[in-house]
């Protein structure tokens, strides 16, 4: 089909520039800290752990923030839609 | 300046995203959704985008990477559960079917009743988009008969009757023509000879019209036996409501005395791209039976393959019935139950449906400073790492020769911890509750 080969082309090119444009930046420093980096702070933490369930907290804070935001970004779509006031 | 861009940044990180989300599935899964944004509102189409915006952004602070899978297998789902289901009623194995009967697949197979009530719906569900009418010619967008030798016909109605559809043809005639119509088989023969209903439109009679038809399996062709003409000059249009099945453009590439056809003189219009994911997948053209009530369906396409599969509790064989001249059937084959029920399962021969890929976001995720909230997941993540029982030790000395030991192991809460741990996550988990009513101004 003619329309999808040109939808195509144009979602290539722009994913073409956007990762031309992306290589440029420089790779984020954070990723390399890992637990070997961390020594002591990886024991203190597992001891917190034990106490308080970050894992999970971290997780569900992770989900809630995901949940908030999408409901904000809904409710501004809506109210742009002027389906709730 | 800040804010605008932080802002800049902001649209086009979610474009990216978006991007990203998309190419995978590219314009194939683009166009269902703008046709569907044709049929709505704006504001859902809205809706929608937001929501596909939020998703990405759940994704950039840390939600599962099976979002990622959820979304993407959102596209494929409709079509993975028609097919799939339609798997699911088929059991038998393809090595009876082939061992038991001959190869020139002669023969429809006739669903038992339950799978036939599921076959009505499954199939007007699956194949119903396939029965598409060209906006623009008002044709049915597919070849499937031809008009020969010199009349041009189109499909401008259909109806559904009893899991069968018929179509109208129209075709225009003009005068001293040699009226001669031929069906091809996907279009059963005996349908078109049982159907027959020659009328002509307003103002344009035949005179005294006696139609003859010859048969084949391939086949059918009318001739007006008593050089019938139109009465005026100019054209007449003949209506004749044949049946229509649909699902049928699997067999194109089939060779054979029944369905090998050279598609090119029928469709002027094809409706399945080559890419259709959902192609390899369908069961086979329908080849009717003329049989009262009931679904008859060719063996799948898979039948003359080697590991194929066919439906559960066929009857396989041509349904006997009323010979049609110059048709021979086949006896009747009928594959009992032992072999609707294999001692060992059947492995369904069908392809996968192409999986359209994740989207690959890691030069998004690892690149400064579009990788800032994948860094704070990141560095979350550092926190989150598995409970270790506190144990304290001291092993020093007072002074110079006082040694101080100290060592105190908390292993005696291990049984009671995870109940402990579980509680205050539930508290915190209500506090958040507590504290989202606010958030989102309820009771205000």
């Amino acid at each position: 089909m003619m329309i999808d080969a040109i939808i195509n082309t144009v979602l290539q090119t722009l994913e073409t520039i956007a990762a031309a444009v992306l290589m440029l930046l420089p790779d984020s420093p954070f990723q390399s800290i890992t637990l070997d980096n961390l020594g002591v702070l990886s024991d203190v933490m597992g001891y917190i752990n034990y106490f308080i369930p970050m894992a999970q907290i971290l997780g569900f804070i992770s989900l809630y923030i995901s949940a908030i935001v999408i409901w904000y970004s809904v409710r501004w779509i809506l109210r742009i839609a002027r389906y709730i006031d | 300046m800040g804010d605008f861009m932080v802002k800049k940044l902001s649209y086009i990180s979610i474009c990216i995203i978006l991007i990203k989300l998309i190419m995978p599935v590219q314009a194939k899964a683009i166009a269902p959704i703008i046709v569907a944004g044709v049929a709505v509102e704006v504001g859902t189409i809205a809706f929608w985008a937001g929501a596909a915006a939020s998703v990405g952004i759940g994704v950039a602070i840390g939600m599962e990477d099976d979002f990622f899978d959820d979304l993407v297998n959102w596209a494929n789902e409709t079509y993975n559960n028609a097919s799939t289901a339609i798997k699911q009623s088929i059991s038998a194995s393809v090595d009876e079917i082939k061992n038991a009967y001959d190869t020139t697949r002669k023969y429809v197979i006739e669903w038992s009743s339950d799978v036939q009530q599921y076959l009505i719906n499954a199939w007007n569900e699956y194949f119903g988009e396939r029965i598409s009418v060209d906006p623009i010619s008002n044709e049915i967008v597919d070849g499937w008969s031809q008009f020969f030798p010199m009349s041009n016909g189109y499909v401008p109605d259909y109806f559904y009757n009893g899991g069968k559809y018929f179509a109208l043809i129209e075709s225009r005639l003009g005068i001293n023509s040699d009226i001669r119509y031929t069906f091809y088989s996907f279009q059963a023969p005996p349908y078109v000879a049982t159907t027959k209903n020659w009328t002509s439109r307003i103002g344009y009679e035949f005179t005294n019209p006696e139609w003859t038809g010859t048969h084949n399996l391939h086949y059918v062709t009318w001739y007006c036996t008593n050089a019938c003409q139109p009465k005026a000059m100019g054209w007449s249009t003949v209506q004749q409501y044949i049946s229509y099945a649909p699902g049928f453009s699997t067999y194109e590439s089939k060779s054979g005395d029944i369905y090998d056809y050279d598609r090119l003189i029928f469709a002027n219009f094809d409706i399945y791209l080559e890419n259709d994911i959902r192609q390899s997948d369908v069961i086979a053209t329908p080849f009717p039976a003329n049989y009262p009530g009931s679904i008859s369906i060719p063996a799948p396409r898979w039948i003359d393959q080697d590991d194929g599969v066919v439906i559960e509790k066929p009857k396989i064989g041509v349904i006997p019935g009323t010979a049609i001249t110059g048709i021979t059937y086949a006896p009747t084959l009928t594959i009992d139950d032992a072999i609707s029920t294999p001692a060992t399962p059947p492995t369904p021969g069908f392809p996968d449906i192409p999986d359209p890929g994740r989207p690959d976001l890691s030069i998004f995720t690892n690149k400064f400073p579009f990788s800032l909230p994948w860094d704070i997941y990141h560095i979350v993540g550092l926190l989150s790492v598995p409970p270790k029982t506190p144990d304290f030790r001291l092993n020093t000395h007072f002074g110079s020769d006082i040694p101080v030991q100290f060592s105190h192991k908390m292993d005696y809460l291990d049984p009671y911890m995870p109940f402990f741990r579980t509680l205050i996550f539930i508290v915190v988990c209500g506090g958040f509750i507590y504290r989202t009513r606010s958030l989102l101004g309820a009771g205000k």
